[in-house]
C-alpha cells in the first residue's frame, strides 16, 4: 500500500502541466522526496471568483492508511477566506475530504480538484465561516465576493469578532 | 567479501565506534584473523580512555570460544582474496587508532543515539550496523548478498563476565550451551568446511536425505542463489483450544550450511538486528513460551532443510511429536514442505497473547511461489471478460493500489463487477459487512444477498447478457 503515493507520485509528474484541465494546479507534490505522506500543493483560485489571480498553498497529509482512509488536507492558516473553510486554522468542510464519503478509487489530484471545485461554488449549508455563509444565503454575491477580496487583498480580520461553527 | 563478526569482536568495534575505519576492521575480523592478540581492541564501557585491555585481544585469538569457529576458519579460508585490503587497511588503522581520545566523546554521544548498550552482553552487530551509520565506508550496501555471511550470537550473554565465560569452554561444551547457539547465514559460496561446522546430526531413524542432482538444487535455489523458508502462522481455528501465536508470515533466506536461530524477540534482538535486512534475520517471537534461545533451523548443501531443540523449556514439535524431552538437545530432524512446527506450550491457557506457542507451517525453497499457467492467466482474462460484459470497460488496475491485477493474485469482484486485489479492499468489505458501497462507482451492493433468485430475473439477467456477449465477441474478433 506503500506504494501507492510513490504511484501518485509519478502519474502526477507525468499529467501535470500538461493536462489543461489541471493548469491552475501550479504543484503537487511530497514535501520532500523523504516523506511521501506529506504533500502541499499550490494552486490558483478558479477564473470568475474573487479568488481568481491569488495563489493558495494546500497542506496535504496522508496517513498510514491512506488510500482507504482520506488524506487530510488544509489552506494554510489565515489564507483562506471561504464559508466552507475555517479562517484561523484552515480547515476545509468538504463531503469527499470525510472519512463517510471517501473512497480509495480518489487520489491527490481529485481531492486537490475538488477542493478547486469548492471554492467557485461555496456551500452554506454546512458552513465554518458563518460571515460569508449568511450572505452567500442572502443572496448578496457582490457582497460575498468584494468580501473576500478586501480579504485576501491584506485587510485584517480579527479574531475575537470571527464565529466559527466547529 | 567475508564479514566476521564474533562477540569479541563486535565488542571491541563498539568501543570504537567513532573511529569508522577501525569499525569497518573489526567487522570484518582482519584483526583477529591477521594480527592476534598483538592488536588489543579497548574493551566496551570504556570508551573514553585509551588503555589497552589485553585480555579482550586475547580471547579473540585464543579463548576462541569455539562457537566463533565456522566464520574464524570463514576468514582463513578465503583469507587470500582480502590480504591486499588487509595490508592497506592495517596502515589506516594505525593511523586512525590516535583517533580514539579524541572520538572518546564521540562514541559515547553515538553510541547513545543508537541506543545500543554499552555492555559486553550486547554481542549482535553487523557489517550493516557500521556500514550504514558510516556512510564513509565505501560498504557496498545495495549489493546484499555479496555481505554475507552474517553471524549473530544472541540469548543470555548476561552478565560482563559473558564473553569471558564463553572462551572457557570446550568446543562441545560451547555448543551443548544453549544459550551460545549462533546464527549464521552464508552466502552462495560457503567457506569449505562449513558442512562440518553445521555440525549436523541426524535422529537414528531418520532417512538420510537423497543425494539430489545439481538441476534440482538450483532449482531449490532462489537468484541469489539462496535457500529460503516460510513459517505461516498455523491458526486452527476449530480447535477447541487457543489458536496459538499470530505473527505476519516470516520469509528467511540463507546460503547452503546456514544456520538461523528460533527465539524470542527481546529488545536485545530487536538492537542487534535492526541494520540487518529483515530476511536474514533470526527467526524470532513475540512469546514467553518461546525460550531465547529455543531451537534453530538448519540447512545442508542440498537445500535440505532441517530443525533442532536446543534445550529449550517448553519444547518444539514437529508435526505433534516432540522433538526432544525437557531441556534435552535434540538432533537435526529433516523437516518437510507443509509440515507444522509447534514452539512451546500454552501457558496459563494461552489466553493472554504472550503467552501462546507458535503453531506455524513450513514451506520450503520458494514453494510457496506460485507460477502462473496457463490456466491462472485464462481464469484472469475470462474475469476481465464477465467485467468487460456487465460494466463495458475494461478495468486494468485495482483503483486501490493502483497495481495491475495479475494471475495468481486474490481478487474480490463486487456485485457491481468492479475488482480489486483482495488484500486492498478487504478492509473495507469487512469494516461494512454484509454491506458493500463501491469504492469505484459507489453502488450498494448486499454481500448476503441470497444466491439462489427467482426464476424470472435470472432470465432477465441472461438476456441481457447474452445481448452483451454478443457485442464483445464482436469487439475482440476485431481486436
Amino acid at each position: 500500500m506503500s506504494q501507492r503515493l510513490a504511484k501518485e507520485y509519478r502519474a502526477l509528474s507525468k499529467t501535470l502541466g500538461r493536462d489543461p484541465e489541471y493548469a491552475y494546479i501550479i504543484s503537487l507534490a511530497p514535501v520532500s522526496e523523504e516523506n511521501l505522506r506529506k504533500w502541499e500543493s499550490l494552486i490558483t483560485g478558479p477564473p470568475d471568483t474573487p479568488y481568481f489571480g491569488h495563489e493558495f498553498t494546500l497542506q496535504i497529509e496522508a496517513s498510514e492508511a491512506y488510500p482507504l482512509e482520506p488524506p487530510k488536507v488544509q489552506f494554510q492558516a489565515r489564507c483562506m477566506p471561504h464559508c466552507n473553510v475555517d479562517f484561523d486554522s484552515g480547515r476545509i468542510c468538504l463531503s469527499v475530504l470525510d472519512a463517510a464519503h471517501w473512497t480509495p478509487a480518489w487520489d491527490l489530484l481529485h481531492v486537490v480538484h475538488a477542493i478547486w471545485l469548492l471554492l467557485a461554488s461555496p456551500e452554506p449549508d454546512s458552513p465554518l465561516d458563518v460571515d460569508l455563509a449568511c450572505l452567500v444565503r442572502a443572496g448578496d454575491r457582490s457582497a460575498h465576493n468584494s468580501l473576500i477580496a478586501y480579504y485576501l487583498n491584506g485587510g485584517s480580520r480579527g479574531h475575537c469578532g470571527h464565529v466559527s461553527e466547529r | 567479501m567475508v564479514v566476521n563478526i564474533s562477540p569479541r569482536n563486535s565488542l571491541s568495534s563498539r568501543s570504537r565506534r567513532g573511529s569508522t575505519i577501525n569499525n569497518l576492521l573489526n567487522s570484518m575480523g582482519i584483526r583477529q584473523g591477521s594480527n592476534g592478540p598483538g592488536m588489543a581492541p579497548i574493551p566496551a564501557g570504556s570508551s573514553g580512555t585509551t588503555e589497552p585491555l589485553n585480555n579482550n585481544g586475547d580471547m579473540a585469538a585464543t579463548g576462541p570460544s569455539r562457537a566463533t569457529e565456522p566464520f574464524n576458519s570463514a576468514t582463513f579460508a578465503r583469507s587470500n582474496e582480502g590480504r591486499e585490503d588487509m595490508a592497506e587497511s592495517n596502515a589506516i588503522e594505525e593511523l586512525s587508532s590516535d583517533d580514539d581520545e579524541v572520538n572518546g566523546d564521540r562514541d559515547r554521544v553515538l553510541r547513545d543515539e543508537n541506543g545500543a548498550p554499552t555492555a559486553a552482553n550486547m554481542l549482535g552487530t553487523t557489517p550493516f550496523d557500521q556500514g550504514i551509520q558510516n556512510s564513509s565506508v565505501p560498504l557496498s550496501v545495495n549489493n546484499l548478498v555479496s555481505e554475507l555471511p552474517i553471524t549473530l550470537t544472541l540469548g543470555q550473554n548476561d552478565g560482563p563476565g559473558g564473553a569471558g565465560q564463553v572462551s572457557t569452554l570446550t568446543p562441545n561444551e560451547s555448543q551443548m550451551v544453549p544459550k551460545h547457539v549462533r546464527h549464521f547465514v552464508y552466502g552462495n559460496n560457503q567457506p569449505e568446511p562449513a558442512l562440518d561446522l553445521l555440525g549436523l546430526e541426524l535422529p537414528r531413524n531418520a532417512a538420510i536425505p537423497e543425494p539430489v542432482s545439481e538441476e534440482v538444487i538450483q532449482s531449490r535455489k532462489d537468484k541469489s542463489g539462496l535457500f529460503s523458508l516460510r513459517l505461516t502462522p498455523f491458526l486452527d481455528q476449530s480447535a477447541s483450544t487457543n489458536p496459538g501465536l499470530y505473527f505476519e508470515p516470516i520469509v528467511r533466506t540463507a546460503g547452503p550450511c546456514s544456520q538461523l536461530v528460533i527465539g524470542r524477540y527481546t529488545e536485545r534482538v530487536r538492537e542487534s538486528i535492526n541494520r540487518i535486512p529483515e530476511h536474514f534475520h533470526p527467526v524470532v517471537f513475540k512469546s514467553k513460551v518461546v525460550s531465547r534461545t529455543h531451537g534453530c533451523f538448519k540447512v545442508d548443501q542440498q537445500g535440505n532443510w532441517y530443525i533442532r531443540d536446543v534445550r529449550s523449556s517448553s519444547g518444539t514439535f514437529l508435526n505433534h511429536h516432540r522433538l526432544a524431552p525437557a531441556s534435552t538437545m535434540s538432533k537435526d530432524t529433516p523437516i518437510q514442505d507443509g509440515d507444522v512446527i509447534q514452539l512451546g506450550l500454552d501457558f496459563r491457557g494461552g489466553t493472554e497473547e504472550i503467552y501462546r506457542s507458535v503453531k506455524m507451517r513450513v514451506e520450503l525453497n520458494r514453494s510457496w511461489k506460485r507460477r502462473a499457467m496457463r490456466f491462472n492467466r485464462e481464469a484472469l482474462q475470462r474475469l476481465k471478460n464477465l467485467q468487460k460484459m456487465t460494466s463495458g470497460l475494461e478495468e486494468e488496475d485495482c483503483s486501490i493500489c493502483l497495481s495491475k491485477i495479475k494471475p495468481c493474485q486474490a481478487i474480490f469482484i463486487s456485485p457491481c463487477s468492479h475488482s480489486w486485489h483482495y488484500q486492498c479492499v478487504r478492509r473495507l468489505v469487512m469494516t461494512t459487512y454484509p454491506q458493500f458501497v463501491c469504492p469505484n462507482c459507489r453502488s450498494s451492493c448486499d454481500l448476503e444477498a441470497s444466491l439462489d433468485s427467482d426464476m424470472d430475473s435470472d432470465e432477465n439477467d441472461f438476456e441481457v447478457l447474452a445481448d452483451d456477449v454478443k457485442d464483445i465477441d464482436m469487439a475482440q474478433e476485431s481486436e
